[in-house]
């Protein structure tokens, strides 16, 4: 009698088990789905833009989803080979001041942070507070205005010309970030540090700036997005012979029309940097993401 | 080591992609770049050729530069150095625009035949050139030679941006040649402050498949929005759209369809009064509110137009037309240009071209199409501080609105610029032929609003156009914001 009761239990607690599995299944496949539908809807834009750049302007026109019914690399050949649209020296362009202007943020950024997050003088405040208003003031408000200075200055047209606005407009955001995490990091570690001997320099760029490591990575990676994409100041501030690649992309809009799977062409070819770039430094961008979340 | 092997390869795909289009870059950037592109490079031989001929035919440069024939100038001129000059005739946009690539040719042909010029051109997007062209003005640094915007005259000359052009116009070698009636927008007090550039193109067309029309009943386009009404019935059995039209850009109803229609309800002194400012003409007015209740009735309340016209732009609804998915299509000339290059061969014989049909109480009726150039070659004030840099960049604005110009456009294209040319029109097939004669001779032609007056305006107007024909927004109120906007730019002029 015993056994059959144990016998009983144990079928429940089987078909209890099998309930629960098939249930946990079902809501693993709609997990699975939604996840799938929410990856797809992210991966789909690139997907579209590159069968896109395969079509006519007439065929994308024609069908804007549909999928190329004779694909072509002319939009491709064409861009490669028509001086005029200036890509490869776009390009060029866009690499050099991307990468000196972020470079420039992230030692301003974290040398006035660390100041600001660390030495207690009278204005620290103040001037904190001053580079944070840069945060508050629209772009094109200036727009005007800093082509006059820039002018007056002799600053335009010049390989250099949109460091200087990228580094200032980007500063505030970096600084606000790199203050932050400096203020979270003990100040112990610099006064083990100087008890040893260390300098003030010494120990900004040899303790602290390895551990800001995760903070000024988050940095780097919002403003080359930043400056990559930048586009008001590089229309205003440069001639054409030092366009940067959304300028450069402007060239496929006319007036009163626009070819759409050409410009698709274009983007792909420009954005070419930007995946290599992640595919080669990815480990780092997420170990620092990461680092970053967690520590600060 | 996989991810290696990847990064490496990418690395590598990345420098060959740079490397290949700096490489191309770099062979031309010593170019002239109006010069780089193949076609353009290939047109400009004939125009080039020409060159001589009119050299003997103007007598000597005098030395005062309106008298001064600009071709014959063209190894005459006494000025070396540079001329900055910015226009938005791209590659890009010259590809099928008859203005553009004649732009680009003259412009080619001029920096050719002045080895001792440096003509440093900006050439930037429409929108672009647009946002640039404003900033320089706010800075009052605007380059040598540049294209006015027929809405921004008045205060541009206002702000002492433009010089008077009024003595090199009239007293240009072409001069008699010009079609006067383009000048209007430059027009300040009687002077005139650009040289009508690019090409004059209608911006509203009704373009249409006559074997359909045919089919529905009717032997050529509707006369009336009534009988455009009663055709819709047969093409509704089709399963096809009546009337295919783009509006998400918004200036699409304002430009090709209210700048025209609007006319036949305030007739063309009325919008004469809004340009002039003099109080006379108001948005309010009941023919221009009655021109939007008319509008909001076709969109709204007909369903003659595809019911995606404000979803879609004209891009779109022109394939509409192509496909045979709609009897007809309204748009400009681009639109026509378009149209052209992409019909089969039976739809291409059967298309025709209208004029907007006549709204039931429309009192000002007529066979109205708007036409004009939006954009003048204007010259900085600063240039006539050096008087042979001035006749320099004089030359190049009446050679760039003139015979080489006109003659180009004219052979290739079959469109009319500021100077009249002589070609050949029948060398042209049948569809070219009715669209010229569509824009230059049968109709009449009649202001494009938005070549006037100020963005801000046309703002306001194209916006709420766009909430009335989707039922949103009563004309009455549509007409009141407008007017509104109106006096705040009359008010800050």
């Amino acid at each position: 009698m015993v056994k059959e009761k144990d016998t009983l239990e144990t079928l429940a607690v089987k078909n209890e088990s099998t309930g629960q599995k098939v249930a946990n299944g079902i809501l693993g496949f709609f997990m699975n789905v939604l996840m799938l539908v929410f990856s797809l809807s992210c991966i789909f834009p690139l997907v579209w833009m590159f069968y896109s750049s395969l079509k006519k302007k007439r065929e994308f026109n024609a069908d804007i989803i549909g999928l190329p019914k004779v694909p072509t690399l002319d939009n491709y050949i064409r861009i490669m080979i028509n001086p005029d649209y200036r890509i490869g020296y776009s390009m060029w362009n866009s690499t050099r001041t991307t990468i000196l202007s972020v470079l420039l943020i992230i030692i301003c950024a974290f040398i006035v942070g660390y100041i600001l997050a660390r030495c207690s003088f009278k204005l620290n405040r103040p001037l904190y507070i001053m580079f944070l208003m840069g945060m508050l003031i629209p772009v094109h408000s200036l727009m005007v205005p800093i082509y006059i200075i820039f002018s007056n200055a002799h600053l335009l047209n010049k390989w250099y010309t949109l460091l200087l606005p990228y580094l200032c407009f980007n500063l505030p955001v970096s600084l606000f970030l790199v203050e932050g995490y400096v203020k979270g990091i003990p100040t112990a570690l610099e006064e083990a540090a100087a008890i040893d001997g260390c300098s003030f320099s010494k120990s900004m760029f040899s303790i602290i700036l390895p551990i800001c490591r995760p903070i000024l990575i988050t940095v780097a990676i919002i403003n080359v997005f930043g400056c990559w994409n930048e586009f008001s100041f590089a229309l205003i501030l440069n001639s054409q012979a030092y366009q940067t690649v959304p300028l450069a992309l402007k060239n496929f809009t006319g007036q009163f029309t626009s070819d759409y799977p050409k410009m698709m062409a274009a983007m792909l070819i420009t954005m070419a940097p930007v995946v290599v770039f992640y595919f080669a430094f990815s480990k780092q961008i997420i170990k620092g993401m990461v680092a970053g979340a967690v520590k600060g | 080591m996989k991810q290696k092997i990847v990064s490496v390869l990418l690395s590598a795909a990345m420098a060959a992609t740079l490397l290949a289009g700096c490489g191309s870059t770099a062979a031309t950037t010593s170019e002239a770049p109006a010069a780089a592109e193949e076609p353009a490079a290939e047109e400009a031989a004939p125009a080039e050729e020409e060159a001589p001929a009119e050299e003997e035919a103007a007598p000597a440069a005098e030395e005062e530069a309106p008298a001064e024939d600009a071709s014959a100038a063209s190894s005459e001129l006494a000025y070396k150095g540079e001329i900055s000059m910015m226009h938005f005739s791209t590659s890009e946009e010259a590809e099928g625009n008859g203005g553009s690539d004649a732009m680009r040719t003259t412009i080619a042909s001029w920096d050719a035949n002045h080895p001792d010029i440096t003509l440093n051109q900006e050439v930037l997007a429409n929108d672009d050139y647009k946002t640039q062209i404003a900033t320089y003005a706010s800075a009052d640094e605007l380059p040598d030679v540049f294209l006015l915007q027929g809405m921004n005259t008045i205060s541009w000359v206002n702000q002492g941006l433009v010089l008077d052009l009024t003595d090199y116009i009239t007293g240009s070698p072409y001069a008699d040649k010009y079609n006067m009636d383009y000048l209007v927008p430059f027009t300040v007090n009687d002077k005139y402050y650009a040289f009508p550039a690019l090409t004059g193109g209608t911006c509203t067309v009704v373009i249409y498949d006559s074997a359909l029309w045919k089919e529905a009943g009717f032997d050529e386009f509707p006369k009336t929005w009534k009988e455009v009404e009663e055709a819709k019935k047969y093409f509704d059995e089709q399963g096809i759209d009546t009337l295919a039209f783009g509006n998400s850009g918004q200036w699409q109803l304002n430009s090709c369809f209210v700048s025209c229609l609007g006319y036949q309800y305030t007739g063309t002194d009325w919008f004469s009064n809004i340009i002039a400012g003099n109080g006379d003409a108001a948005f309010t007015d009941d023919a221009f509110v009655a021109a939007l209740t008319e509008t909001q009735r076709l969109f709204h309340d007909t369903g003659i137009f595809n019911s995606d016209f404000n979803a879609i732009n004209n891009e779109e609804a022109r394939e509409y037309y192509i496909a045979g998915d709609a009897a007809a299509f309204i748009g400009g000339n681009w639109d026509a240009d378009y149209i052209k290059a992409n019909l089969d061969e039976e739809k291409y014989k059967n298309t025709k071209f209208a004029v907007l049909p006549q709204a039931e109480d429309a009192t000002k009726y007529e066979k109205f199409q708007n036409i004009g150039l939006g954009y003048g070659l204007a010259i900085n004030p600063k240039v006539a501080d050096d008087p042979d840099k001035l006749a320099a960049c004089i030359d190049l604005v009446q050679t760039l609105t003139g015979p080489e110009f006109a003659d180009y456009v004219g052979e290739n294209y079959a469109l009319g610029g500021f100077t009249k040319a002589d070609f050949d029109l029948s060398a042209f097939d049948q569809y070219v032929q009715d669209f010229y004669n569509f824009s230059y001779v049968d109709n009449k032609g009649c202001e494009i609003y938005d070549s006037y007056v100020d963005s801000s305006v046309w703002s306001v107007l194209n916006t709420e156009m766009q909430e009335m024909v989707n039922g949103d927004k009563k004309p009455a109120d549509v007409a009141a914001d407008t007017q509104k906007a109106y006096e705040d730019y009359l008010a800050g002029k």
